[in-house]
């Protein structure tokens, strides 16, 4: 009878999954699996590694790789060093001003990304309310730039680490902070032995969907970023839509997709002592 | 369980705190609240949930500020002074044990934020021998039992060496037998480490077992002082003789002498009493004597309505023309009552009288 029920629970379990895994296999395993065998292609023999070897042999795709990888990293250390203080602020404010800060922290995602970074291009363009702070001889170019870039994609993804900083956070219970105190230890010292090593998961997590939406953002590069400082998303859209070369763009994306969660892969393993501690 | 060892010299300090008043925003949580603890003793805070322990515990320690009123550790006054500057040692109710950190850690914590001394193995080392958890200073937290996690945050508190040492419901996570166990080892303990300690728990057998003194508090206030048998045998306030052990509770008008009446009924009490006046009349169970003839003092024919039985005791409730009055008997007596008619007398002595409170 045992049995039975558990086959029971299996048949409900698995039916309760089953609109995700097909919307996944439709929509996510089947299109990559596509663009895998198409990256694998040259002319018409299969399977060659062609398309892989002028990637990494051109100077030019190893620019843009090399500049993802630096914007996605940049804008990732920015987030946390921006987001924590704020996530922090967040979880010891009162009741009443945190119900204010968060949504002072996530209204940017209320508004489109398109017009979010519009309001970038107006306020970095040469004519904008930054650069006119400057005389006219020494404007600085800020519009078209990979700084441009990073500030517009932070503003973008800074919610999403405040709210993966501040779940971790939330979750330590307050008489740790307290019984820290009674031992003598200084406010700093609380901090750092206590509160920075119970939220590292949430820093991790947090800087795992920043790292990952950063490299994979698209309408945000092109529009701050311009055609001089193409990004592999950019990149990969050209090779396939413009210049209509498919097997080099899927070559392209899966490469991205390599980095993307080779980088993801060192950091969880390198971070999964502290987490595994913390029992996060 | 009693013990006298206010005799012993010690090295902690002595507490007291003077008219102190809380106010959470919704009421006053302590109002008026005061309170002195002798060096060295093991003290004991008992009430109810709600009643105000952890607030109390709160404001010594440093984490509650209150409106009003000080606390002095020695006479000196560190009302306004943070935690980290009172030398109060701290044992949560849930241990509040750095989850990431080892037991040595843990308990080394308080020596390394002090700069790590050069004796600080063997110190680490004598503390976990003190709680008996030598060999296991390389688990987390969450590898230990509950009451070895409890040990873990004793030795902690000690390791900086608090003038006093606060116990939150320390047992309440633990099983019969271990509490029992613990209770021991704590007593153990603090009398090895010689340190003032309050003990706050909501279990009076713990109280009692462990404490020198204890102060049974109620709605933000303190009803009474004493040791185990003052506190059990010469209630001070209604709230006192019900809520400590198990008690009959009458209620009566005065005679205008040494008896009350209670539904008409003339009941001998131990002291004069004003004519008119309403008063409160407690008997403990074991006081009620229960006899085919009519006893001495206070007798009542009875019927016996039901039977308890618990463990070495066995209560009684019978039910007499005052009301249904418990008695509790030995289970080595070899009488049984069954539903015979029976006497249910007690000696005037034996009872206490108060005022009734107004209204």
């Amino acid at each position: 009878m045992a049995k039975a029920h558990r086959t029971s629970l299996l048949i409900t379990h698995a039916a309760m999954l089953l609109p995700l895994l097909v919307i996944l296999g439709f929509f996510f395993v089947l299109p990559l699996g596509i663009v895998a065998t198409t990256s694998l292609k040259e002319e018409q023999t299969f399977p060659s590694l062609a398309q892989y070897l002028s990637i990494f042999t051109d100077g030019f795709y190893l620019e843009v790789m090399v500049r993802t990888l630096v914007i996605g990293l940049v804008t990732t250390v920015a987030a946390l060093l921006a987001g924590y203080p704020a996530a922090l602020l967040l979880v010891f404010s009162s009741s009443r001003w945190r119900r204010v800060f968060l949504f002072i922290i996530i209204s940017p995602l209320f508004v489109s990304v398109i017009v979010r970074t519009y309001g970038w291009i107006v306020l970095l363009g040469p004519t904008g309310p930054i650069a006119s702070l400057f005389p006219p001889d020494i404007r600085p170019r800020m519009l078209k730039t990979e700084g441009a870039i990073v500030i517009g994609l932070m503003h973008i993804y800074i919610p999403y680490m405040v709210l993966s900083i501040n779940s971790a956070m939330a979750k330590i219970d307050v008489r740790l902070l307290r019984a820290a105190a009674t031992l003598r230890a200084s406010r700093w010292q609380i901090f750092k032995d206590i509160i920075l090593p119970l939220s590292a998961p949430g820093v991790v997590a947090g800087s795992a969907i920043v790292f990952s939406l950063s490299m994979t953002a698209f309408s945000t590069p092109v529009l701050l970023g311009g055609a001089r400082n193409k990004t592999m998303p950019f990149l990969i859209y050209q090779e396939n839509l413009v210049l209509g070369d498919w097997q080099s763009g899927s070559a392209l994306a899966i490469v991205l997709l390599a980095i993307t969660t080779t980088v993801l892969a060192v950091v969880t393993i390198a971070s999964s002592r502290i987490v595994n501690k913390v029992g996060g | 369980m009693i013990e006298q060892s206010q005799s012993t010299p010690s090295r902690g300090v002595s507490l007291r705190l003077t008219d102190v008043d809380v106010d959470y925003g919704a009421g006053n949580v302590m109002s008026g609240f005061s309170l002195a603890v002798h060096p060295g003793e093991f003290f004991g805070l008992l009430g109810p949930s709600g009643c105000g322990k952890s607030t109390t515990l709160g404001v010594i320690a440093g984490f509650v500020e209150p409106s009003r009123g000080k606390v002095l550790l020695d006479e000196r006054d560190v009302t306004a002074a943070s935690p980290q500057r009172r030398g109060v040692g701290v044992v949560f109710q849930s241990y509040a044990l750095f989850p990431h950190m080892t037991v040595t850690e843990n308990v080394g914590y308080g020596l390394r934020v002090a700069g790590k001394p050069a004796d600080y193995r063997q110190r680490v080392a004598s503390l976990l021998e003190l709680v008996r958890l030598d060999g296991k200073g390389h688990r987390l937290p969450r590898e230990l039992s509950g009451g070895e996690q409890q040990r873990v945050a004793i030795a902690r508190a000690l390791a900086v060496q608090p003038e006093l040492l606060l116990l939150d419901e320390p047992l309440s996570n633990l099983d019969a037998r271990l509490r029992a166990d613990m209770q021991a080892e704590l007593r153990r303990i603090q009398r090895e480490a010689n340190v003032t300690t309050i003990f706050v728990t909501h279990d009076q057998e713990e109280a009692f077992g462990i404490c020198d003194r204890v102060a049974v508090m109620n709605r933000g206030r303190i009803e009474q002082i004493g040791n185990a048998r003052e506190i059990y045998k010469r209630p001070a306030s209604r709230f006192v003789a019900r809520f400590v052990g198990r008690t009959n509770h009458l209620t009566g008008e005065g005679t205008g002498d040494r008896a009350i009446l209670v539904g008409g009924h003339r009941i001998a009490v131990p002291e004069a009493v004003a004519a008119g006046k309403s008063y409160d009349l407690f008997v403990r169970p074991e006081e009620v004597m229960l006899a085919e003839t009519a006893g001495e003092g206070n007798s009542l024919p009875a019927k016996v309505v039901s039977i308890q039985e618990a463990g070495p005791h066995r209560y009684y409730r019978v039910e007499t023309a005052i009301g249904v009055l418990e008695a509790c008997r030995s289970s080595k007596a070899d009488v049984d009552f069954g539903s015979d008619d029976v006497y249910a007398s007690w000696l005037p002595e034996a009872s206490t009288l108060l005022d009734a409170p107004h209204g």
